[in-house]
C-alpha cells in the first residue's frame, strides 16, 4: 500500500505541476490586471502545438522546441493583448467585457487550430527512458517536468522579489493609482505581465505534451481546473496558486487509490464551493504575494 | 406603434403553428429559438440587470431538464405536468449559488456557476443508478391525444407550448422590471453602497434575482426536452452556458428584446451557415469580438426597440411631505481601528428626537467614519449603537434605512444614466415595498401602492425644487442640483433621522443658502438631522448643538455659542481652522 | 456510303436512346447522410459513404440507371443540431433514407423524427443498445453491439488468454458502462480492479498505477478515443507493466497505434474488419478507397460505406426509391455482400457478420492474430 501511495504521489506531483504552472499565469494576470483571461488555456494548448511542430515537423531537438514554443506563444499573446485586452480594459465595465473578449479569442484560437491542424491528437517525443527508485518508477520526462517547474517557480520568485521590473509589477498589483503616481508606466507593466504569464503557459504546454499527448482541446480542459486552483489559492495570489495546484494533483492521484477518479474530482469541486461559503478570500489570503 | 408591434407579434406567434403546418423543420427551429430565448432571458437577468457574469447557466438548464426527465422516466409523470414543478430545484440551486458567491463580487459568481455546472456534470455521469450516466435518460415524445384528435400534429402544439412559455417568461420579466424589484436591480448594478443607502436589501434582492434566473433557465431546460428526447451529461457542457451568455450579449445586455433577437440568431444562424459548417464557431467568435469592440451594447439598440423610461404624470395637487418623530439615537464608546490607526476613539453621543446636530472637526478627525459606523456601512471595532429601544450595532445599512436611519454621501451617489425621477422612484420602495409575486400579478392593492410610490417621488422632487428636471438624465444635472437630488432620494425612503455628509461642499453661496433653508424646513416638519460639514458659518447659524471631533476623539459638545467660546476647541482646533473657514466662506 | 448512312442512323438512334436514358437518370435518388463531420471519426465515416455512392454510380446507378446523390449535414455531436439536420433532410430535401452518424445521443434523438416521417435510418456507428430497441422497424445499425462483441470475444478471453486476475479501465460512456457490467459477470472474483475515466481526461498515470498494483496479469482497456487508449498503453509501458493488454473489440485503429508507439506492441483486440480481408469485394473497396483518399480504410469507413451501399442496393432490389416499407422489408430479408463479408439483419435491424477477427499489434502494424 505504501508503495502504491508513493507512486501515486509521484504521479500526482507531475500532474499538479501542470495545474500549478497554468494557474500561476492566470492568477498573475488577475493580480495585476484584475481580469480573468479566458484565453489562457488556449495559449497553453498552443505551447503544446509548437512542441509538436518543432519536434515532428521541423525535426528540432526538444530543448529548442521549448524555446520556439515560448517565442511563438508570446507573439500570439501580444496580438491577443492588442486586440482583446488593451483596448477593452479601459471601457465601461472593462474587466467583465475582457472576460468575454478573451472568451471569443479562445474560441477563435481553438477553431483555427482545429481547421488548420485538425482534430487529431499527436504524440511528442520528450526525454526518453525512466528512473526506478526501488518499486517507484518515474519517467525521465516527468522528472524534467518537475525540475523545470521548480526552476520556473524560483525564477519568477526571484524576478518578483529582486528585480526592478518585479517590484514594479508588485506595485501595480497593490495599487494602480499609487503606481501611476510614482511614475510607473502601468499599461506597460500590464502588457509585460500578460506576456510573462503567456510564456509560462507556453512552457507548461510544451512540457506536458510529451506526457499526455497534444490535443487541440487540451486548453479547454486545463482552464477549468486552473480556475479552481486560482480560486482556492486566493485570486491573484501566486504562492497560493502554486501550492494549491500541486496539492490538487496530489489529492486527485491519492484519492484515485480509494474511489473512482471522476467522483474524486467531483468531491474536490464540491469542497471548493463549500470553501467559497466559509472562506471566500481563499486559502492564502492576507499574505503578501 | 409599439403596441401595434406587440399585438402583431402575438398574433403571429399564435398563428405560427398553423402557418407552419407541414413544415416540421421550420417549426422545430422556431421552437428551438424560443427555448434559447428563454435561456438568454434568464442569463440576461444576472448579466444584464445585475452585472454578474455567469459561465455555468447550463447547470440550471440541465438540472431543470434532468428533474423533469427523472420524474417522467421513474415515476411516469406526464411531461406537461413537469413544466410546473421541474424548474423549482433549479431556482433553489440558483439561490444557493447566489448566496455563496454574490457577496464576493462578479468574478466569483462566474466561477461558482462554472464549478456548479461541472460538479453536476460529474455527478450525473457517475450516479448511474439514478441517471443512467452517459447512457442518458430517454424520454418518449409527449404526445397529447386530445390535441391530435383535433387535427394538430406534434410539432405544431410543441411550438405553441414553447411560444406560450416564452410569452410568459417575457411577461414576468417585463412586469418585474417596471416594479420596485426591477428598479432595485438597476441601482444595485450601479452601486451596491447606493442601493443599501436607499434601503434596498442588496444581498436578498440579488439572491432572489439569481434564483429567478435559475428557475427560468430550468424552465427552458424542461421545454427543451421534446427537442432532444435524450438527456445526457452533455447538457451541463460549458459550451451551452457560453451559448446562453452570447445570446444575452449579442442581443443586448439588459434589454428585454435582446435575448429574443439573440435566441433567434443562434437557432437560425447555424442552420443558414450550414454551407460554411466548418468555420461556424470561428465565425461566431469573430461576430462576438466585433460586437464587443464596435457595438458593446448589443443588437437591440440598433433596432430602436428599447424604450426610454416614461415619466408618469405628476399629481394635480402637490402633497406635503411630513416625517414621523425619530426615537433617540444613543452611541456608546464607539471605536474603529484600521490596522494601527484609530479613526474613531471611544466616542459617545446622543441625538435627541427633533434635534439638528452638527459634527465638525479638522480633516481626518473621523467625522465621515463616524457616520459610516452609525449607518452600518463600516462595522465598529468596539462600542454600541442604540436606536430607540433596539441595539442596531452590526445591522446592515438597508435594514437601518428601513428603521428610518438614512444617510447621504460626500460625493452625490446617483444612477447617472437614469432620469431624475427614476432615481427618486427607486427609493420609494423602502416605505412602500412590494413582493416579487405581487409585482408579477399586479392586483388592485399593488396598483394602489404603486400610485403612492409615484406620488411620494413627485413630492420629494417638488420639495427640493427639481420638479422641472424630472425627465432629465441625472448625470446631466449641474453639481449643485445633483446634491439636491441626492437629498430628495434620501427623503423618498421616508427617514426619521437623516445624516448628511458634507452637503454644502462644492456649493456656491446661493446654493448653500438654499440648502440651509431646506434643512430648516425639514427640521420644522419633524425630521431629526445630523449634519457633517466644513462650512462653519452655516453650521453655527443652523445647528441646535455642535459636536467637535479631533483625531477620533470627541473633545467638546454644546450650543454654537458654547463651542465658539470653548478653550479646548480653540486651542486644539480653531487656530488651524481659520484658513479653511475663510476658504469655505 | 450506305454503310456510313446506316452507321449514322444507328448513331442517331443511339443518341436518342441515350438521351431518353439520360432523362431518366437525370433524376437522381437523394440519400441523406448525417455525421459530426468536424471530428476525425465523423469525417472517416462520411468518406466511406461518399465512396459507396461513387462506386454505385460508376456501376451504372440503381433502378435502371438513376444515379444516387448524397445530401450531407453536420450534427456536431449535439442532439438538437442532429434533429434540425434530420428535419431538414426529411422535409426540405425530401430524402427517404438517412445514413451515417457516430453519436448514440444523436441517433436516439433522431429516431422519433425518423418515425414521424416514416423514413429509414441506416445508423452506421452508434453503439448504444437502445438504438435498435425503439420498436420502429425501419431502423438499422451497421456496427455491432457490445453484447455481440462479447459473445465472440469472451470465449477467446476465457479459453485462450486465460487470465488469473483482470483489471479494467473504462471510459465513462454507454460503451464503457455496458462493458464493465459484462466483464463483472464474465470474470466475477477474477476482476480485481475497475475504474472509469472521463472523456476529457489526459493523464492516466494514477489509474495505470492502481491497475498495475492490483496484481492483474491482464488489463482490459475500454476506450473509444484513440488518444485516451494510446495514452493508457504508454502509461502502462512507462510503469513497466508487462502483462497482457487487451483493447475491447472495435476500437483499435492505426492512428491509435501510432500514438502509443512502441507501447502498443503486442496489445490485442478484435474487430469486424481489417483491410487485409481476402475477398474480391474488399480488394476492390480498398483499392478504390486508397486511390480516392490516399490511405487504407478501416472499420469506421466500412460502416459508413455499408450504410449507403446496402440502402442503395435494397432500393434497387425493391424497385422503388420511395416506398420505405418495401425497402425496409428487402433489407430485413436480404443477405448483403460488403467488404467485411456477408451481412444480415435481425428483426430489430441489428447487423451481424459472424465471428470477429482477432487482431494484435506487431512492429507497429495491426495484423490478424492467428
Amino acid at each position: 500500500m505504501l508503495e502504491l501511495l508513493l507512486q501515486q504521489a509521484v504521479n500526482g506531483l507531475t500532474q499538479g505541476m501542470a495545474y500549478a504552472l497554468v494557474a500561476l499565469g492566470l492568477t498573475m494576470i488577475f493580480g495585476v490586471l484584475h481580469i480573468i483571461n479566458f484565453s489562457h488555456g488556449e495559449l497553453y494548448m498552443l505551447g503544446g502545438l509548437m512542441a509538436v511542430v518543432a519536434t515532428t515537423m521541423l525535426g528540432l531537438p526538444y530543448g529548442l522546441a521549448l524555446v520556439l514554443a515560448v517565442v511563438a506563444v508570446v507573439a500570439i499573446a501580444a496580438l491577443v493583448d492588442l486586440v482583446a485586452v488593451r483596448p477593452v480594459l479601459p471601457t465601461k465595465d472593462g474587466p467583465s467585457t475582457v472576460l468575454l473578449s478573451t472568451f471569443a479569442v479562445s474560441l477563435l484560437l481553438h477553431q483555427s487550430v482545429l481547421s488548420t491542424w485538425g482534430p487529431n491528437p499527436s504524440r511528442v517525443e520528450g526525454l526518453a527512458g525512466s528512473l526506478s527508485l526501488g518499486p517507484i518508477v518515474i519517467t525521465n520526462h516527468r522528472l524534467l517536468v518537475l525540475v523545470s517547474g521548480v526552476v520556473i517557480l524560483l525564477a519568477i520568485e526571484y524576478v518578483l522579489r529582486r528585480t526592478l521590473v518585479g517590484r514594479r509589477i508588485r506595485a501595480v498589483a497593490q495599487s494602480e493609482f499609487a503606481a501611476q503616481v510614482v511614475g510607473i508606466d502601468v499599461a506597460r507593466i500590464r502588457t509585460l505581465t500578460f506576456l510573462g504569464a503567456a510564456a509560462i503557459a507556453a512552457i507548461a504546454g510544451a512540457l506536458i505534451a510529451p506526457v499526455s499527448l497534444f490535443t487541440p482541446s487540451m486548453g479547454q480542459h486545463a482552464i477549468i481546473t486552473a480556475f479552481v486552483v486560482v480560486v482556492i489559492g486566493g485570486m491573484g495570489n501566486a504562492t497560493g496558486a502554486v501550492v494549491c495546484g500541486l496539492l490538487l494533483g496530489l489529492l486527485e492521484a491519492l484519492a484515485s487509490a480509494f474511489m473512482p477518479q471522476d467522483m474524486g474530482t467531483a468531491v474536490i469541486y464540491a469542497l471548493l464551493l463549500i470553501f467559497l461559503l466559509i472562506r471566500p478570500q481563499g486559502l492564502f489570503a492576507g499574505r503578501a504575494r | 406603434m409599439r403596441r401595434i408591434l406587440i399585438v402583431m407579434a402575438l398574433a403571429l406567434a399564435v398563428a405560427a403553428p398553423f402557418l407552419l403546418a407541414g413544415q416540421s423543420y421550420y417549426s422545430g427551429l422556431l421552437a428551438y429559438a424560443a427555448v434559447l430565448a428563454i435561456f438568454g432571458l434568464s442569463i440576461n437577468l444576472t448579466v444584464g440587470y445585475l452585472g454578474l457574469i455567469s459561465f455555468g447557466h447550463a447547470a440550471f438548464f440541465g438540472l431543470g431538464a434532468y428533474v423533469a426527465g427523472l420524474a417522467i422516466v421513474n415515476f411516469g409523470v406526464n411531461y406537461w405536468v413537469t413544466l410546473l414543478f421541474a424548474p423549482i430545484p433549479a431556482a433553489l440551486l440558483g439561490a444557493l449559488v447566489g448566496f455563496a458567491s454574490v457577496r464576493l463580487g462578479g468574478a466569483y459568481f462566474a466561477i461558482a456557476t462554472l464549478t456548479t455546472a461541472e460538479i453536476l456534470r460529474l455527478v450525473v455521469s457517475n450516479w448511474i443508478d439514478l441517471t443512467r450516466g452517459p447512457l442518458g435518460l430517454i424520454v418518449r415524445r409527449p404526445r397529447v391525444e386530445t390535441l391530435e384528435s383535433l387535427g394538430l400534429v406534434f410539432h405544431q402544439y410543441y411550438l405553441l407550448a414553447t411560444l406560450l412559455g416564452l410569452g410568459l417568461a417575457v411577461l414576468i420579466v417585463h412586469r418585474l422590471l417596471e416594479s420596485p424589484t426591477g428598479r432595485s436591480w438597476k441601482v444595485i448594478r450601479e452601486s451596491n453602497a447606493l442601493a443599501e443607502s436607499i434601503g434596498i436589501p442588496t444581498m436578498r434582492q440579488r439572491v432572489m434575482a439569481i434564483a429567478l434566473s435559475g428557475g427560468l433557465a430550468g424552465f427552458a431546460g424542461v421545454l427543451f426536452i421534446p427537442r432532444t428526447l435524450v438527456l445526457t451529461p452533455d447538457l451541463f457542457n460549458p459550451m451551452l452556458s457560453a451559448t446562453g451568455l452570447l445570446i444575452a450579449i449579442l442581443g443586448g445586455k439588459g434589454t428585454l428584446i435582446g435575448p429574443l433577437l439573440g435566441g433567434a440568431i443562434f437557432a437560425a444562424l447555424p442552420e443558414t451557415l450550414r454551407f460554411v459548417d466548418e468555420y461556424r464557431i470561428a465565425i461566431f467568435a469573430l461576430i462576438l469580438l466585433a460586437v464587443i469592440r464596435i457595438q458593446p451594447a448589443g443588437l437591440a439598440p440598433l433596432f430602436h426597440l428599447t424604450r426610454p423610461f416614461r415619466t408618469p404624470g405628476a399629481p394635480a395637487k402637490g402633497g406635503e411631505i411630513a416625517f414621523e418623530p425619530s426615537p433617540r439615537l444613543v452611541v456608546t464608546d464607539l471605536t474603529k481601528r484600521f490596522g494601527g490607526l484609530t479613526a474613531v476613539d471611544n466616542v459617545s453621543m446622543t441625538i435627541e428626537p427633533g434635534e439638528l446636530v452638527g459634527i465638525i472637526g479638522p480633516n481626518g478627525a473621523g467625522k465621515t467614519t463616524c457616520l459610516s459606523l452609525i449607518s452600518g456601512f463600516t462595522p465598529p471595532t468596539a462600542g454600541e449603537i442604540r436606536y430607540g429601544e433596539r441595539k442596531v450595532t452590526g445591522d446592515s445599512p438597508s435594514s437601518l434605512v428601513n428603521e428610518g436611519l438614512a444617510r447621504t454621501f460626500q460625493q452625490a451617489a446617483l444612477c447617472g444614466s437614469q432620469t431624475v425621477f427614476e432615481n427618486v422612484l427607486a427609493a420609494t420602495s423602502c416605505p412602500e415595498p412590494a413582493s416579487l409575486l405581487s409585482s408579477v400579478l399586479r392586483g388592485p392593492g399593488w396598483r394602489a401602492r404603486e400610485a403612492r410610490r409615484v406620488r411620494r417621488a413627485w413630492e420629494c422632487l417638488a420639495f427640493v425644487g427639481l420638479t422641472e428636471r424630472a425627465a432629465l438624465e441625472a448625470g446631466s444635472l449641474p453639481y449643485g442640483e445633483q446634491k439636491m437630488l441626492a437629498i430628495a432620494v434620501s427623503l423618498a425612503t421616508q427617514p426619521r433621522l437623516l445624516m448628511l455628509d458634507e452637503p454644502a461642499a462644492g456649493l456656491n453661496h446661493t446654493e448653500a443658502n438654499r440648502l440651509a433653508d431646506l434643512l430648516r424646513s425639514l427640521r420644522q416638519r419633524g425630521l431629526t438631522i445630523v449634519l457633517v460639514d466644513h462650512n462653519l458659518r452655516m453650521m453655527m447659524a443652523l445647528c441646535d448643538r455642535i459636536i467637535v471631533l479631533d483625531r477620533g476623539r470627541l473633545i467638546a459638545q454644546g450650543t454654537p455659542a458654547e463651542i465658539q467660546a470653548d478653550k479646548a476647541v480653540i486651542a486644539a482646533y480653531l487656530g488651524g481652522y481659520t484658513a479653511e473657514e475663510a476658504q469655505n466662506a | 456510303m450506305t454503310i456510313l448512312k446506316r452507321h449514322l442512323a444507328a448513331l442517331a438512334f443511339g443518341a436518342i436512346l441515350a438521351a431518353a436514358g439520360q432523362a431518366n437518370a437525370a433524376e437522381p435518388v437523394k440519400l441523406g447522410v448525417i455525421n459530426p463531420i468536424k471530428t476525425l471519426v465523423g469525417k472517416q465515416n462520411l468518406e466511406g459513404a461518399q465512396l459507396a455512392a461513387e462506386m454505385i454510380n460508376q456501376d451504372g446507378g440503381i433502378l435502371g440507371g438513376r444515379k444516387i446523390e448524397l445530401v450531407t449535414y453536420d450534427t456536431n455531436f449535439s442532439p438538437p443540431e442532429g434533429v434540425a439536420a434530420l428535419q431538414r433532410l426529411l422535409t426540405q430535401d425530401r430524402v427517404k433514407v438517412v445514413a451515417g452518424e457516430i453519436s448514440s445521443s444523436v441517433a436516439l434523438a433522431a429516431i422519433p423524427v425518423i418515425e414521424g416521417e416514416d423514413a429509414i435510418f441506416m445508423a452506421a456507428v452508434p453503439k448504444h443498445p437502445d438504438v435498435t430497441k425503439s420498436g420502429y422497424d425501419k431502423i438499422f445499425r451497421m456496427n455491432t453491439t457490445t453484447a455481440q462483441d462479447a459473445q465472440s470475444f469472451d470465449t477467446f478471453l476465457l479459453e485462450t488468454v486465460k487470465p488469473a486476475k483482470v483489471a479494467i479501465l473504462a471510459e465513462n460512456s454507454d460503451f464503457g458502462q455496458v462493458t464493465i457490467n459484462q466483464m463483472k459477470k464474465l470474470f466475477g472474483d477474477k476482476l480485481v480492479y475497475s475504474d472509469t475515466f472521463g472523456m476529457q481526461q489526459n493523464d492516466f498515470a494514477a489509474m495505470s498505477t492502481n491497475a498495475r498494483s492490483s496484481g492483474a496479469d491482464t488489463i482490459c482497456i475500454v476506450g473509444s478515443n484513440m488518444e485516451q487508449y494510446g495514452n493508457i498503453l504508454r502509461s502502462l509501458s512507462d510503469l513497466g507493466f508487462n502483462g497482457n493488454r487487451c483493447l475491447m473489440p472495435g476500437v483499435l485503429n492505426s492512428q491509435g497505434v501510432q500514438i502509443a508507439g512502441a507501447a502498443a506492441e503486442k496489445a490485442f483486440s478484435a474487430d469486424i474488419y481489417v483491410p487485409s480481408i481476402d475477398n474480391a469485394f474488399n480488394k476492390r473497396f480498398v483499392a478504390a478507397f486508397e486511390k480516392k483518399f490516399g490511405r487504407k480504410p478501416e472499420k469506421i469507413e466500412v460502416l459508413g460505406f455499408e450504410s449507403i451501399w446496402i440502402a442503395a442496393k435494397a432500393m434497387d432490389k425493391a424497385g422503388t426509391a420511395d416506398d420505405t416499407t418495401k425497402i425496409a422489408k428487402v433489407i430485413h430479408e436480404g443477405k448483403w455482400e460488403t467488404p467485411r463479408g456477408e451481412v444480415t439483419f435481425d428483426k430489430n435491424g441489428q447487423a451481424s457478420s459472424g465471428e470477429l477477427i482477432r487482431l494484435v499489434v506487431k512492429s507497429g502494424e495491426i495484423v490478424v492474430n492467428r
